[in-house]
């Protein structure tokens, strides 16, 4: 069976995707999900990249190595993230960004 | 015999034991003043008797001397030089120093600055003994200032209180302007023959230039007069009583007053190239000698009347210096000093029976302490000038020579200070021994006053008729007097003591004068106002001239001062006030600006990381909207 992959839905997903990120990263309290609002983000336009590479451009594996290099970048800022949470519950015991307000002028 | 020299030495080594020592030892060892005294009184009178009655008074006996410094090509000689002259008065001066210290150890037993009273009198005295000893002038003057210093520190012993202390002060100052005129001469006479050597100096005063002569003589001349109490630098002595009385005995006899006349007769070669210099000494000598005993006659304190007879007697010696006569002015100054230290003595005694010194509270005492009255009275007619007393032949030599001098005048004047002096004689004695006694607790001396006293009462007895034998080796002939001239001065002294009975028995006393004739005796009262000739002229004008400097200093220059000050002052606070408003407001608002406006941005920073991110994204939707409109722009264009 051949499977049909419409452009323009896998744009909107892309774009939902991507919204649904920018609210959760702008509305969560707490600070993974905040970091997990963040990943959606990134997926999202890693949605675009390789819909775009299949349907635009004549190279289609460039956009193959681009997605591969961005979710190595995308794995690397999900620790780093994580562990700047840890460090941030050790010291105030929290993981609720509100309560963190020390460099409030 | 050259341990003559030893002779000042002896007390001056006494002074440098006592002076360094605490009060406690020195208080302790108040004898070593008259034992040091007494050797060298021993020592003097050997030597006496050893050249007694060889030599000649140009000759000296013996001479020492050693260079003490060195100016150039010329050196600085100190040089002793015991001649008939020196020897004379060193026995006198350690014989009457000797009585001093004796009777003081009973006078001062009670004080507790003994100690240095006795340090200071041995000073006095090798100071005095120096001067008298030594062949040079330089060591003349130091001797002499050195006097001026203890006379100070004695007549100033007592000063804690006010009346010692102004005369301390009154004396020295004196004494020191006399002083100038002996630094003049010293002065002069250097440039005159390139020394200070007595012996070179008399040598070749014959042909010093005549300008020189009277300029030495002159400012000798005032240094006596200074040291001796002549007109018109005689005011520091009659308050010189303030002092203790074995003090004054030795100030008024043996020490200082005798330095000036003995200076004199040191220098006489030089004095006589100028007849003006001895005219000058003869007048002044003899106006003097009446003026000291016409205020002795109407003094009533009882030292105060020894002052002013000291004051006419030395007069009677610097005129006996201006007509030359050397001889009777050496040998009334050595009776005279015996006869007045017994007097002061005795007058000590008399002083510390009664408790007072004025003769009018005293009388009657001659039941009370025959002795020390039979002492006093042998002084009294010595100085009276009665036969055989030793002070009617030394005054007796001094008006013969007068007369030799062809100065009628001057012998008239004499023989009237001579009626003056046994007039207030006799008015004293009789006040002070006679009459009703007002002190019933009134006591004989001690031994101590008596023995001392006594000593210098036999000198003054054996002296006078026996001058001719003992003077008689000064090279110069002191002649007894003749009868007409024993007659007339007997006569006069007479007069004067009859009058003085007479003044006694009809009660004329100072207010009696003071109601007859109120001026006079106002100006009697003020010592003929020789004080108050000073307090105007030197002591008014001195003061006027510190209190014009002193509001010239106020004035002008505390003025600039403080006007600089002020000035100062002001600009200060007017920096002060531009630094306070100009700089610091500016600085200040400038701050207040900064503050205010970060007030207004700090808000932003919330610290809360949701609000960034929202911020973030309003930004980049903003940068968006931004980008389409420009591209929209663009493209309608």
């Amino acid at each position: 069976m051949q499977l049909t992959v419409n452009f323009s839905a896998v744009i909107l997903l892309a774009v939902a995707l991507f919204c649904v990120g920018l609210y959760g990263a702008l509305a969560r309290k707490s600070a993974i999900g905040i970091l997990m609002s963040l990943e959606m983000m990134s997926m999202a336009v890693t949605i675009n990249l390789i819909t775009l590479g299949r349907f635009v451009s004549p190279h289609p594996l460039d956009s193959w190595f681009f997605t591969v290099f961005l979710m190595v970048i995308s794995a690397a800022e999900v620790g780093l993230g994580l562990a700047l949470t840890i460090a941030l519950y050790r010291r105030s015991h929290t993981s609720e960004v509100d309560e963190v307000d020390e460099l409030k002028g | 015999m050259t341990w003559l020299f030893f002779i000042p030495a002896f007390p001056a080594l006494g002074f440098l034991a006592l002076a360094f020592l605490p009060r406690v030892w020195r208080n302790r060892l108040v004898y070593l003043g008259p034992v040091l005294v007494g050797v060298s009184a021993v020592v003097a009178v050997m030597g006496f008797l050893h050249y007694y009655p060889g030599g000649e008074v140009s000759h000296p006996f013996l001479t020492y001397s050693w260079a003490l410094a060195r100016m150039g090509s010329t050196q600085l000689l100190i040089s002793f030089k015991i001649d008939s002259l020196a020897i004379l008065m060193l026995a006198m001066v350690s014989i009457v120093g000797l009585c001093v210290q004796i009777y003081s150890l009973f006078y001062m037993k009670d004080d507790e600055r003994r100690g240095w009273y006795f340090c200071v009198l041995l000073l006095f005295t090798a100071a005095m003994l120096a001067l008298v000893a030594s062949g040079n002038l330089l060591l003349m003057f130091a001797a002499w200032e050195l006097m001026g210093v203890c006379s100070y520190l004695l007549i100033g012993f007592w000063y804690t209180k006010e009346e010692p202390r102004r005369a301390s002060i009154k004396a020295f100052l004196v004494t020191r302007a006399g002083d100038v005129g002996f630094f003049i001469a010293l002065a002069v006479i250097y440039g005159a023959c390139g020394s200070f050597e007595l012996s070179t100096i008399l040598r070749t005063a014959p042909s010093w230039p005549a300008a020189s002569v009277v300029t030495v003589g002159i400012c000798l001349l005032w240094a006596a007069a200074g040291k001796s109490a002549q007109l018109p630098l005689s005011v520091w002595l009659p308050d010189a009583m303030a002092g203790p009385t074995p003090a004054s005995a030795i100030i008024h006899a043996a020490t200082m007053v005798a330095a000036g006349i003995f200076v004199l007769a040191r220098m006489m070669p030089v004095l006589a190239q100028s007849a003006l210099v001895l005219h000058i000494a003869l007048w002044v000598g003899i106006i003097t000698a009446i003026f000291g005993a016409l205020l002795a006659v109407f003094q009533t304190d009882i030292k105060r009347i020894l002052a002013f007879s000291t004051i006419s007697q030395l007069g009677l010696m610097f005129a006996a210096l201006g007509i030359g006569s050397i001889d009777a002015a050496i040998f009334h100054l050595i009776t005279h000093a015996f006869f007045k230290s017994l007097l002061f003595l005795a007058a000590g005694s008399i002083i510390h029976a009664t408790g007072t010194q004025d003769i009018r509270k005293m009388g009657g005492l001659v039941r009370r302490m025959p002795i020390i009255s039979l002492i006093f009275t042998v002084g009294a007619l010595s100085l009276a000038g009665v036969v055989p007393l030793s002070g009617f032949f030394s005054k007796d030599a001094i008006f013969e020579s007068f007369l030799v001098a062809h100065q009628p005048v001057v012998f008239a004047l004499g023989l009237l200070m001579a009626a003056l002096t046994a007039l207030y004689v006799a008015k004293t004695w009789l006040t002070v021994f006679f009459g009703d006694a007002h002190n019933t607790e009134a006591h004989e001396g001690a031994l101590l006053e008596i023995i001392p006293t006594g000593l210098l009462a036999v000198f003054t007895l054996l002296l006078g008729f026996t001058a001719k034998s003992w003077l008689g080796y000064l090279d110069v002939h002191v002649e007894m007097p003749t009868i007409p001239m024993a007659t007339i001065s007997t006569g006069v002294m007479i007069v004067g003591a009859a009058a003085g009975f007479f003044l006694y028995l009809r009660h004329i006393d100072n207010d009696w004068f003071a109601a007859r004739s109120p001026r006079l005796m106002k100006a009697l009262d003020a010592r003929l106002y020789t004080d108050a000739f000073y307090e105007k002229v030197i002591v008014g004008p001195y003061f006027g001239l510190s209190n014009l400097f002193w509001s010239l200093d106020r004035t002008v220059i505390d003025g600039v001062v403080n006007a600089a000050a002020t000035s100062y002052r002001r600009l200060t606070a007017f920096a002060w006030r531009a630094d306070a408003h100009g700089i610091d407001g500016a600085v200040n608002t400038l701050a207040a600006t900064v503050r205010h406006a970060s007030t207004l941005t700090r808000k932003v920073e919330t610290g809360h990381v949701r609000a960034y991110q929202r911020f973030t994204v309003g930004a980049v939707i903003l940068l968006i909207i931004v980008l389409f409109a420009v591209l929209i722009l663009k493209g309608a264009m």
